[in-house]
Parts: structure tokens; C-alpha cells; sequence
């Protein structure tokens, strides 16, 4: 083979690894357990049709091992509904949103309590 | 040695094809979605330049699920074309002592979420409407008080859209709570506006402040 023909090759093999590229990146990771922070916190539903329920949104189901990463950690979650080890994960189905307390977001807010990054769980993507 | 030179030049160009070709693809792949002009009458970023968590998203069939409420009801009424949703913690300092003495410093907020819902036409968004009415008509609890509130009617009819706003007081969670509700139309588009927070007077400033916004979407 001459040189030629070997510039040659390499570069269409660079070109079509920038065609490539694109795809590799958009690919889904693979299945598995993943412990992520949540990507927004915003009202997950209404129940009854007047009150709004809160909750951590996260990209992924069967949530489970959530924490509170802002001031006062774990901790200062106690004081509402059994802190946040007891909380619950909605809907029932998928559990991909931690339903987050609305005194404990009221009163705490200062403690960063509606901050989806300050939000983290074990989730199955 | 022209052939050669001929035959490098024709790969050489084969190779330029290709890389241009990818760099267009990747381009296009890495472009935005094209943003649907519903995303432009919910509150934009700007509009709450003190908020957290602002959010802004298509909101589908199955963002609210549970029980009917004013918020779902409309995503699955006759003619619902496609909806947008934006919300956020708006952070304040309480007014009233009563409210202060529950938090630190009398720091805390309210949340907002704005939903705006596109229909074939305008009847269809009118439907929906009242749909979403009919709730605050429902007997409620005696602790529970529905007031009618006050926004600007005049600047909402100069911009084509009418609607209601109505302030629900309840208790939930060993505290009475304050809950803001506009809801209105222009065109094929409904517009929902909810302000949830304590029954202080910032939180009625929050809603007032954002109600004069959504009427002139």
C-alpha cells in the first residue's frame, strides 16, 4: 500500500468516527443503580384537588437510600414525618419523585429545603 | 503520476464530504428542540429574578397524576393540544408576627406554578375552563375559606384575556395555609397561576406581582 492510500484510510476512518461521535454520546447509560442528586423539585401532584404535594424529581425509579444534602444534613429532616428515610416515593408504580413535606419546605427553606441538587437517592436507570 | 494525483484529490474530497456531512449531522443533533410559543407565555426566568429551582418544561398527559384537580383536568379535556408548566421557590421575609414565629428569621417563601394549556379552539379552552371552576364550587370544610381576590381586570381585557382569581385558606399539616389560584383565558389558551405558601402578606404580593405578568402573555 503507498503512503498515499495510507493517509488515506486513516482519515476516512477519522471521518467517520466524527459521524459516530454524536450517536456514542446520546447513548443511554446502561441499566443499573445509580445515586444521583434530583434534577428539579416542583409539585408532584394534588391531593385532595386543593393541596399541592411537593417532591424531588429524579431521573430514574424505585427510589430508595434518599438523603439531605443541605444545611444540617439527615438530621434536620427528623422533626417531619419521621425524616427523610421514612418518606415516601411517588407514584407507587415508578417511585421516581420524593415526596417532600410542605412544613418541612416552609419552615426550613432556609436549610436549602427546596433545592433539587441538595436531594440525593439510589435510583434504577 | 497525474492519475495519482487525480485519484488522491478524488478521496481527498470523498473525505471532506464526509467530515462536513458529520459535522452537520452532530450540529443538528445538538440543537435545541424547536421551542413550542407556549414556552414564551409562562413566566420566564426573568420574570421571578429572585426565585429558586426555577423549572420550565412540556408538560404530558401524566405530569400530575393522582385525583382530578384544577391542574390535571385540563390535560385531559376535548381539544388539549399541548401544555407548558413553569415553576419556583420564591423566597421572602413574613409580614405578619404570627408567621414569623413559626420560621427562622421569618425566612421562608411560596411556591409558583404557572400552566399554560393549548386547545383547538376556543370554545374547547372556555370547556376546560369551567371544568376547572367548578372545583372552588364544591362544599368545603367549614375551617376552609374561598375569597375572591382582586387583580387588574382592565389590563387583563386590554390584552384579551378574562379569568378568575380566588385565594383558598386551609389547614394541612398543623398549620393553615394559603393557597392563590388565577385562572383565565385568551384565545385557545388556558392559563393557570398558583401561588402556595402561609396566609401572609408577602404571599399575596408574590401572587400579585405574577398575576399582572400572565394576564399580558
Amino acid at each position: 500500500m503507498t503512503n498515499n492510500w495510507k493517509i488515506v484510510s486513516t482519515l476516512v476512518l477519522l471521518a467517520l468516527l466524527t459521524v459516530l461521535t454524536p450517536v456514542v454520546s446520546e447513548a443511554k447509560p446502561l441499566l443499573g443503580w445509580f445515586t444521583t442528586t434530583a434534577y428539579k423539585h416542583d409539585v408532584s401532584h394534588y391531593d385532595p384537588w386543593y393541596e399541592a404535594h411537593y417532591a424531588a424529581f429524579f431521573n430514574g425509579d424505585y427510589g430508595k437510600n434518599q438523603h439531605f444534602l443541605g444545611t444540617g444534613g439527615d438530621a434536620a429532616t427528623a422533626p417531619y414525618s419521621g425524616g427523610i428515610a421514612a418518606w415516601d416515593w411517588y407514584p407507587p408504580t415508578w417511585q421516581s419523585r420524593l415526596l417532600t413535606p410542605k412544613t418541612w419546605l416552609i419552615i426550613e427553606s432556609w436549610r436549602g429545603a427546596s433545592v433539587a441538587s441538595n436531594y440525593e437517592a439510589t435510583v434504577f436507570h | 503520476m497525474k492519475k495519482r494525483f487525480l485519484s488522491s484529490m478524488l478521496a481527498m474530497s470523498l473525505i471532506l464530504s464526509i467530515i462536513i456531512a458529520g459535522s452537520a449531522i452532530a450540529l443538528a443533533r445538538n440543537q435545541e428542540q424547536p421551542v413550542s410559543p407556549l414556552a414564551q407565555q409562562v413566566l420566564q426566568r426573568d420574570d421571578l429574578p429572585n426565585s429558586q429551582g426555577y423549572y420550565a418544561e412540556e408538560v404530558t398527559e401524566d405530569r400530575f397524576p393522582g385525583p382530578s384537580s384544577p391542574v390535571n383536568t385540563p390535560l385531559q379535556a376535548e381539544g388539549f393540544l399541548e401544555g407548558y408548566e413553569a415553576s419556583a421557590w420564591h423566597p421572602y421575609t413574613l409580614q405578619e408576627e404570627v408567621n414569623e414565629e413559626l420560621v427562622k428569621d421569618g425566612q421562608s417563601g411560596a411556591f409558583v406554578l404557572n400552566v399554560a394549556y393549548k386547545y383547538q379552539n376556543k370554545s374547547q379552552a372556555e370547556a376546560a375552563f369551567e371544568q376547572q371552576i367548578a372545583f372552588f364550587d364544591q362544599k368545603l370544610p367549614t375551617d376552609f375559606k374561598v375569597e375572591s381576590v382582586d387583580y387588574d381586570r382592565s389590563l387583563a381585557t386590554a390584552n384579551g384575556m378574562y379569568g378568575h382569581a380566588t385565594r383558598l385558606t386551609y389547614p394541612s399539616e398543623g398549620i393553615t395555609w394559603a393557597t392563590y389560584w388565577f385562572l383565565g383565558i385568551k384565545d385557545n389558551t388556558l392559563m393557570l397561576l398558583m401561588v402556595d405558601g402561609l396566609p401572609d402578606p408577602a404571599t399575596q404580593e408574590v401572587f400579585d406581582s405574577l398575576v399582572t405578568i400572565v394576564v399580558q402573555r
